[in-house]
């Protein structure tokens, strides 16, 4: 396991890199895009998990953070929606030099999953298969620690934001696709041919978590299980 | 100029198992003699919330201190520990780690301590332990309830609206707060009996300040009050809980009445850290200290993907 530095010199990122404990044949790896601001620390331990239990079924895993979020540089408030989609395709260029793998496995949870969702469209050929936990919903910006995080006005961000809800975009979206889902949805999305799991369980990134120090078992296991 | 910083992951502890992120002055800098260390605020990562150490740690290094914040074994990105300690032993140990890997890589022999809630009790069990530790800034530490707690607590309790609107309808928990708390606030319970769990916190604290101040540590103390439910109500609490201890006077305890507990208005965040860069930069310079060899991440690509060797 191995904290270190990537990226350019404008955008230094933290990132912590997981080898497959356990490698059989031809290199597997995958990225986990964390939630923003409050939600990544109390989802942290989470995702920190999700990682060991990957590593331990075969997985080259790299966690990072986003630049003004977290460890990496940057200020918080520096940050915006376009920039940390450039983060997410330099560390599937990290890793995939890092581990030798051809594609990548993106992961993505809250705000991660939004922006996983994007970069997967644009990277393609790069991404293998794409697992997005509890994307945000358009409306859900305000609540998700985002304005803080973000040099954009609220209201351009909420403009911004809303063409990344992921409802209504399957066709888009990479055939090998899972949403999974540990929250009630307020309305019945629209999530087309993708394959949709329901978890019910408390939130990831919900503070009790890390208070209590527990995590999401099963929808961590549900991951793992879908990406073997 | 403008003062930088650079940072370092670092790996570190008898198998590597612990993970740090040290912040240093550009090296045209010249580094001051005293570090800074910031502990985890219970189980959450070393980032804290609303990313409040990574900002003191980057401004701290900029006004010229090596800082170094850490996850204890457990937390965060730091395995646990192979040996059979115990959750608080382990958290000593572990800062020993850290504190001894700053002094055998970056000569480090004077440290300040920073800790809330949960970080602030490590803190003060470890720092009148390690002649290295000069001073602990504790954000929000235990305080025990007193008399005049309990009597504001209910007074606060009775001019909130809800309050009085549970109140009003009779609903059985508040009446029964009321009415345990009432009896404390007369002076029923001013001190708790002896042997009950109150009683032995109490002790261990006036213990623990009373080492502290027996070294000659300087402390900084930073109470909240922002919250209805929370630990402190009135600026001298502390002062009255530990009647054994000569903390006024010794001590510098601020009051921020209309903060809570992780300083979550960007307000409160910004009076902290004005407070605690005063506070740091108060220690002598007697000597410079040497800057980490593997110069700043300008210079080398490297570094980027350095981590750094068990050192014990």
């Amino acid at each position: 396991m191995t904290a270190f530095h990537f990226g350019s010199r404008r955008r230094r990122l933290f990132g912590y890199y997981e080898p497959a404990l356990d490698e059989t044949g031809k290199a597997r790896s995958v990225l986990l895009c964390y939630p923003l601001g409050n939600e990544q620390v109390f989802a942290y331990r989470t995702m920190r998990q999700l990682a060991a239990r990957l590593a331990s079924g075969g997985h080259h895993v790299l966690r990072f953070d986003y630049f003004g979020t977290g460890d990496s540089y940057g200020e918080s408030g520096e940050g915006d929606l376009a920039g940390w989609c450039e983060d997410i395709e330099t560390a599937i260029d990290e890793i995939k030099e890092i581990s030798g793998a051809a594609t990548v496995n993106l992961a993505g949870l809250r705000l991660g999953a939004n922006l996983a969702a994007r970069v997967a469209v644009k990277r393609r050929k790069d991404i293998s298969k794409l697992i997005l936990w509890d994307p945000l919903e358009a409306d859900e910006i305000a609540s998700a620690g985002i304005p803080a995080a973000s040099s954009e006005p609220k209201s351009k961000l909420a403009e911004d934001f809303a063409k990344e809800a992921i409802a209504g975009k399957a066709q888009s979206l990479p055939a090998k696709t899972m949403v999974l889902l540990t929250e009630q949805s307020r309305a019945p999305l629209d999530f087309g041919a993708l394959t949709v799991q329901n978890v019910p369980d408390m939130s990831a990134w919900d503070e009790e978590r890390l208070n209590s120090g527990s995590i999401p078992v099963e929808a961590v296991q549900r991951i793992v299980d879908w990406l073997q | 100029m403008t003062r930088g910083f650079s940072e370092l992951a670092v790996q570190f502890g008898p198998s590597a198992s612990l993970v740090g992120i040290l912040s240093r002055p550009l090296p045209e800098f010249e580094v001051r003699r005293t570090a800074v260390v910031i502990l985890n605020t219970g189980i959450a990562h070393r980032i804290g919330h609303h990313r409040m150490y990574v900002t003191m740690a980057r401004d701290l290094a900029k006004l010229g201190h090596l800082v170094f914040r850490f996850d204890f074994s457990g937390i965060g990105d730091s395995a646990g520990r192979d040996d059979s300690l115990s959750p608080t032993d382990a958290h000593q140990a572990d800062l020993a780690d850290a504190l001894d890997w700053l002094t055998e890589n970056c000569d480090v022999q004077d440290v300040v301590l920073i800790g809330l809630c949960a970080g602030a009790e490590i803190a003060l069990r470890y720092g009148y332990k390690d002649q290295r530790v000069l001073g602990m800034v504790l954000l929000d530490p235990t305080v025990p309830p007193t008399p005049r707690f309990y009597a504001q607590y209910i007074a606060r309790r009775l001019v909130s609206l809800r309050s009085w609107l549970s109140f009003a309808s009779g609903r059985g928990r508040i009446w029964q707060e009321l009415s345990t708390r009432a009896k404390r606030a007369v002076g029923a319970e001013a001190r708790p009996a002896p042997g009950t769990m109150d009683d032995k916190v109490r002790n261990e604290l006036e213990h623990l300040y009373g080492q502290a101040l027996d070294r000659d540590l300087k402390l900084l103390i930073v109470l909240t009050a922002g919250t209805l439910d929370g630990r402190q109500n009135y600026r001298e609490q502390l002062f009255d809980a530990l009647p054994n201890v000569p903390l006024r006077g010794r001590a510098q305890v601020e009051y921020y009445k209309d903060a809570d507990h992780t300083f979550t208005a960007p307000a409160a965040r910004e009076r902290l850290q004005e407070l605690v860069y005063g506070w740091v930069g108060g220690f002598q310079d007697a000597d410079r200290v040497a800057v980490p060899a593997d110069g700043s991440i300008e210079n080398s690509e490297e570094l980027s993907r350095m981590t750094v060797s068990p050192t014990r």
